[in-house]
């Protein structure tokens, strides 16, 4: 007669192993199914803590060392931007002239005033540990006041450009979706020409985005280098914010509309610190 | 594989998740990153046997799932398995400094890709397309290249034995 006892203890190796298949297989299915699965919360509330402490401690060793070659940096870097300053103060007069000029422009054609938000910064702590997912770890969580589907966004070569959203938060630090990632869509639009599409990655910090739907039409009005920026339609995104730069436009026969390859203006590989948008002024 | 060097072992491998996604992760090439954690579980896993090689691989799976954006139990279901091949290769094969390892590697990582496949073709079908890419073989590469000098820093430490009374298949 079949004994359940004896067939376990003598298959030990592979009774365990399809029960932990079993288990993970569980957990993914709840994962997925966009619940709100505390487990996996709690889980990375107890391990960042862990990535915070090695990130301290290694920012405290290297920040002990650069700041030995950073004091002779700094004193040529200040001499550098006090001339800025002074090409800046002549700039700004003409600067303000021109938004004059601006605000009677808008007012005339009845447009919404620019809105003023307002930020969290916040520094990179971790990475994913693996290649298929692209997200980030940061320093702040819900006791900073961060929220999921936050926008994140950083400053880098004069550009703000868009980082992605806040896709989970602990008390401490939060986790960022990256709009580099294949599941990552962002509605977005060609800045001089203004046609409209969307935009996903592919998945590796190094690769470019792809805007799809973007009518065929406007194929003569499109150069590569043209800014793509966030469309503001339905979405979690303002509008405005810089995307990438078109860096190729395919145009394929089977399509109806055209498929455009985009550098991104954040150099993920490099990005330090990002900045959350909490709210509108 | 002594008990106490199996509990060094199994700490030193969460130590090395941390590690992975803080300071390790500044090491890549073209945004990839080797997986550490793939290789150290390869390894101890062979001086562990397929039992504790599982039970390693499910619990450093479910830790990775937690730090990434990955869905819990992907990551510890991918390891567990692994961590369980790897641990029927117990007393069988024998480990040379270079050779055996790098093949019991690039096998870890071609079945990490597959099972990653396989999982997202279900779960997240829109990912599933760009496992198969340029990035696995720059993985494949970057695991290869670092297995030889995690072996040496196992040895060293006294994780793994120095001498392996295993026989060769």
């Amino acid at each position: 007669m079949f004994n359940p006892g004896n067939f376990i203890r003598k298959y030990k190796s592979a009774s365990l192993l399809f029960l932990c298949i079993l288990i993970s297989f569980l957990l993914i299915s709840l994962s997925t199914g966009k619940l709100n699965f505390a487990p996996k919360r709690l889980g990375s509330s107890v391990f960042s803590i862990f990535q915070l402490t090695v990130n301290s401690t290694s920012n405290f060793f290297s920040n002990t060392f650069n700041s030995i070659g950073e004091l002779k940096k700094l004193k040529s870097e200040q001499e550098l931007l006090l001339l800025k300053v002074q090409e800046y103060q002549i700039r700004d007069r003409s600067f303000l002239e021109l938004k004059e000029e601006n605000i009677r422009l808008r007012e005339q054609l009845d447009l919404k005033k620019t809105s003023n938000f307002t930020f969290v910064s916040a520094e990179i702590i971790a990475h994913d540990p693996g290649n298929t997912f692209t997200s980030f770890v940061i320093n702040k969580g819900s006791s900073h006041g961060i929220n999921i589907n936050m926008p994140v966004l950083a400053y880098q070569d004069g550009f703000q450009g868009l980082v992605g959203k806040v896709i989970e938060t602990t008390y401490l630090t939060s986790k960022i979706i990256l709009i580099i990632d294949n599941t990552s869509y962002v509605a977005s639009r060609l800045l001089e020409s203004r046609y409209d599409g969307l935009t996903n990655g592919e998945g590796v910090k190094t690769s470019n985005l792809i805007m799809n739907y973007v009518s065929k039409n406007a194929r003569k009005s499109l150069n590569e280098g043209d800014l793509v920026v966030t469309s503001g339609m339905q979405s979690i995104y303002p509008g405005g914010i810089y995307i990438g730069r078109i860096r190729n436009i395919d145009v394929p026969e089977w399509q109806t509309s055209l498929v455009l390859k985009i550098e991104p203006v954040i150099d993920f590989t490099s990005l330090e610190y990002v900045l959350i948008l909490t709210g509108e002024k | 594989m002594n008990k106490k060097n199996s509990y060094f072992g199994i700490i030193l491998v969460f130590i090395t998740l941390i590690l992975q996604t803080t300071i390790l992760a500044n090491i890549s090439f073209k945004g990839i990153k080797p997986d550490y954690v793939l290789i150290m579980l390869i390894l101890l896993s062979n001086n562990m046997g397929s039992i504790k090689g599982q039970l390693l691989g499910f619990s450093t799976g479910i830790v990775e799932d937690f730090l990434s954006l990955s869905p819990l139990g992907f990551n510890s279901l991918i390891k567990t398995i692994i961590g369980y091949l790897s641990g029927t290769t117990y007393g069988k094969i024998f480990l040379d400094p270079i050779f055996v390892p790098i093949i019991f590697v690039f096998l870890g990582t071609l079945i990490k890709s597959l099972l990653s496949y396989l999982l997202l073709s279900i779960f997240i079908a829109e990912k599933a397309e760009f496992i198969f890419t340029s990035a696995l073989l720059i993985e494949i590469a970057l695991n290869i290249l670092i297995t030889p000098l995690l072996y040496l820093i196992l040895k060293l430490i006294r994780v793994l034995p120095f001498s392996n009374n295993s026989r060769i298949l």
